[in-house]
């Protein structure tokens, strides 16, 4: 019957491949051919930057051995190289930030998504993105000018009052000056916010509805939907997202370099003056001659940076790793 | 045309196993209009839904069925712009009234969804989940509430050995069941399901229809569906929907075999749109 | 059949309820040929005639086989409701009633054969009346079924009555006649079962116009099978 015979051309129509023009076949093989340069070029560039930092650190050191990776020490004159000052100041710097940045990130957020108004949402959702657009320097900037005076004046002296018979805090929170790591991780917390509060207002958004759904069919309030839903289900994209904000922060500059203040040793004191990798680099790279080595100790701290944002990566992505249940 | 007057129809003879016979209403809507901001989705609604049995919901897509599902656990509140009004009236409360506390509500009329959506946690913690959020337990009553949940849902002897192991490895349809044992936890007076099988294959299908049918004995069930094989299956009335309006309410059978309205017997006979 | 306008959205179900009405119509057409063709042997006691009908009769249970195995497809595979179920269950009971038929008139035709085989000169006219109702009615029932005629099957329906009244005439008469010339009793033997044949063929027709009532309406009168006194 012809009708059998028609179905089954339709079930197997003729293969279009064979009939694409020599033209087509070759931009497809082009286009790959391009696109696999391109990914090769990036790999490319990242080891060249390596390689770069490596044999421009290479002297530093050599002069000091493995230990420049945690010396406390920084002494320009005698040419006493090591980044131990500096590691200090940025992964505390980090750490504060974050502290102060991923609460207050998770309460704007939820804020956002269940509390605010409909109507109200665009317009305070853009302007917590516009936040995020301000240039770090003008970040810098507030800080040295706004924040950095008035925690001297009004914060400083209390905070170390009230510690100063506390055993351990009363170490954590001397007397210091405006210019501290404390301000540097304040101002890195206003910096990161914004980053991270859109970003998790995007992942609180993303849970299933179904599954919201789900759980508010069962009686659950506004709260206890976050709670037991929202969060667990985007617990993973969380975690990327403050690891994001940890990546800004670990290699910010300009906010930083402003109010951090210039540190020649290390102190438990949060209220010192410290330095970050990237705050030295910045004040002291101008300074340096080329080929001395100085030079050489600087380039040292950017390949340490390198290895930091490095081993973040690799933890983070442990941590976003699925749980095999 | 001309009939003698005494009539046996088709649906006399299953009526006769009446089904709807004595019962009172448990559900009763009146004037019930609802609104999706400007877009008047149903339209004067009047329903007498009978305790302890199963209602279906029937339509073209559309028509407004799951939407006046929806009312009667308040799931439209959880979005602006949305809207009823009229009454819903459940032993003397009107539910869709804001001084009934909604999470309380839910507790009382409970829904299983159509995509199963069990929670990322063991199969003994979903189903403690809903428990924790309205009741004080002790440990011993809420493990045997837990066991009466499955039980219920005809889950118990597959998820027995395995209760602390994530909800996540089951199969489509046991997860449908776990989450009807998980709605049922709570004893709520009515169960809501929302075309609940049309993911599932037609073996857990078949399954979740017999717990239907079982799960008559204690709770008042509203089903949406589009499968009318599974409405004439399942349900004691029927509820025929177009528009936003409810063309038709009848016994199952009757509406089935043989309804009174021309546009409820094109849409059963297949004919209609 | 399905007496609504709109044609099903599936048309494979209006393609099969086509092809059951077809072979329902079809087989009706044969059962009144073998009906009228029994008649015709019996009028003029032609019993080669009497052969054919009895061979024919194989065609109309092929056509009840067909059409049995098509309303069972079209449950299968289509789940009637309503107006549907009722029609594909009024055409099974259609179906039945024509097979009926056709074995009456096989009947008939081999009675005539056996009449003829005695050798009797024995006029049927006795049975010609009941023979014209009862082939009259068949008709009407099926031109109703095509027709979609309500109003001319519940004339089919009540004109049974004038039948069975015109059954007990002849049989009345039979019986006189064995009286009056015992002689052929066996051959008026065979022409008493003859009108019941017939009478069992106007009750047959009888039954089609009522399925096809049911296929309308889903319901059936209360009182359909009154007991009828012999």
């Amino acid at each position: 019957m012809t009708e059998a015979v028609a179905t089954k051309a339709i079930l197997r129509p003729e293969p279009v491949r064979a009939h694409l023009p020599g033209a087509m076949l070759a931009a497809d093989r082009l286009f790959s051919r391009t696109v696999q340069a391109t990914g090769l070029l990036v790999l490319l560039m990242l080891g060249a930057i390596i390689v770069m930092l490596a044999i421009g650190a290479w002297p530093a050191l050599r002069a000091v051995g493995l230990p420049f990776f945690w010396l406390p020490q920084w002494d320009s004159v005698n040419e006493q190289f090591g980044a131990g000052i500096m590691i200090y100041g940025t992964l505390v710097t980090s750490v504060i930030a974050l502290l102060v940045a991923v609460p207050l990130s998770i309460g704007v957020a939820y804020f956002l998504t269940e509390i605010l108004p409909d109507a109200l949402r665009k317009p305070i959702g853009m302007t917590v993105q516009l936040l995020a657009a301000v240039p770090s320097i003008i970040y810098g900037m507030w800080g040295f000018f706004v924040l950095a005076p008035w925690l001297a004046e009004h914060f400083i002296l209390d905070v170390a009052d009230f510690f100063v018979d506390v055993p351990v805090l009363n170490k954590l929170f001397d007397y210091g000056s405006g210019n501290s790591i404390f301000t540097a991780g304040l101002v890195l917390a206003v910096m990161i916010l914004p980053l991270i509060t859109a970003m998790f207002v995007e992942i609180l958004n993303a849970t299933p509805v179904v599954l919201k759904e789900a759980v508010y069919g069962l009686g659950a309030t506004r709260f206890e939907v976050i709670r037991d839903v929202a969060v667990p289900y985007g617990r993973r994209a969380m975690i990327g997202a403050v690891m994001l904000g940890l990546g800004r922060a670990l290699g910010e500059t300009m906010a930083v370099t402003f109010v951090i203040g210039n540190a020649t040793r290390l102190s438990p004191n949060l209220f010192a003056q410290g330095a970050t990798i990237a705050s030295t680099i910045a004040n002291e790279f101008s300074e340096a001659e080329f080929g001395s080595l100085k030079l050489s100790a600087l380039l040292g701290l950017g390949l340490t940076l390198f290895i930091i944002s490095f081993i973040v990566l690799l933890l983070s992505r442990r941590f976003v790793q699925k749980k095999v249940v | 045309m001309t009939q003698a007057p005494r009539m046996s129809s088709l649906a006399d003879v299953v009526t006769r196993q009446n089904t709807l016979a004595g019962t009172t209403p448990f559900v009763t809507t009146r004037n019930l209009n609802f609104y999706y901001g400007d877009n008047h989705a149903l339209k004067d609604i009047n329903l007498e839904f009978p305790a302890k049995r199963v209602t279906a919901l029937i339509g073209p897509s559309g028509c407004g069925k799951s939407t006046l599902l929806r009312v009667f656990n308040r799931m439209y509140s959880l979005y602006p712009g949305q809207r009823a009004t009229g009454e819903v009236l459940m032993d003397g409360d009107n539910l869709i009234d804001p001084k009934i506390d909604a999470t309380d509500l839910r507790a009382r009329v409970g829904m299983v969804f159509q995509k199963p959506t069990p929670f990322p946690m063991s199969i003994h913690d979903n189903i403690a989940y809903g428990l924790k959020l309205h009741l004080k337990l002790s440990k011993a009553e809420l493990e045997e509430r837990v066991e009466w949940s499955l039980r219920k849902a005809a889950l118990w002897e597959e998820a027995k050995d395995r209760l602390h192991s994530s909800a996540l490895g089951m199969s489509g349809g046991q997860q449908q069941r776990l989450c009807i044992a998980r709605t049922i936890a709570v004893k709520p007076e009515v169960l809501l399901f929302d075309e609940p099988t049309s993911a599932l294959d037609p073996i857990s299908t078949a399954k979740i229809e017999e717990l239907i049918a079982e799960l008559r004995a204690d709770f008042t069930i509203l089903i949406v569906t589009h499968s009318m094989q599974q409405a004439a299956r399942c349900s004691d009335q029927t509820v025929f929907m177009y528009l936003g309006n409810v063309i038709e309410v009848g016994p199952t059978a009757q509406i089935f075999t043989n309804p009174s309205v021309q546009q409820t017997m094109e849409y059963v006979t297949g004919r209609f749109g | 059949m399905a007496s609504q306008e709109l044609p099903h959205t599936v048309t494979s179900f209006d393609d099969d309820l086509h092809r059951l009405r077809s072979l329902v119509v079809q087989m009706g057409a044969l059962a009144h040929a073998q009906v009228s063709a029994a008649i015709e042997a019996l009028a003029n006691m032609d019993d080669s005639a009497a052969t054919a009908v009895a061979a024919s009769d194989a065609l109309i249970d092929r056509l009840q086989i067909e059409a049995e195995l098509t309303a069972a497809s079209i449950f299968s595979r289509h789940a009637p409701q309503a107006s549907d179920l009722h029609a594909v269950m009024a055409a099974l009971r259609i179906v039945s009633a024509l097979e009926r038929v056709g074995d009456y008139a096989k009947n008939i035709a081999r009675r005539v054969a056996l009449i003829v085989a005695l050798g009797e000169a024995v006029p049927p006219d006795e049975l010609e009346p009941l023979g014209e109702m009862s082939r009259t009615l068949l008709r009407d029932a099926m031109a109703a079924f095509l027709d979609r005629d309500m109003d001319l099957a519940a004339d089919v329906i009540h004109g049974d009555e004038a039948v069975d009244s015109e059954y007990y005439r002849t049989f009345r008469a039979l019986v006189r006649k064995t009286e009056v010339e015992p002689e052929h009793a066996e051959a008026t033997a065979h022409l008493q079962f003859i009108a019941k044949n017939f009478e069992r063929i106007a009750d047959q027709a009888t039954n089609i116009s009522e399925q096809l009532q049911f296929a309308r309406s889903g319901s059936f009168p209360m009182d359909r099978n009154p007991a009828k006194e012999i």
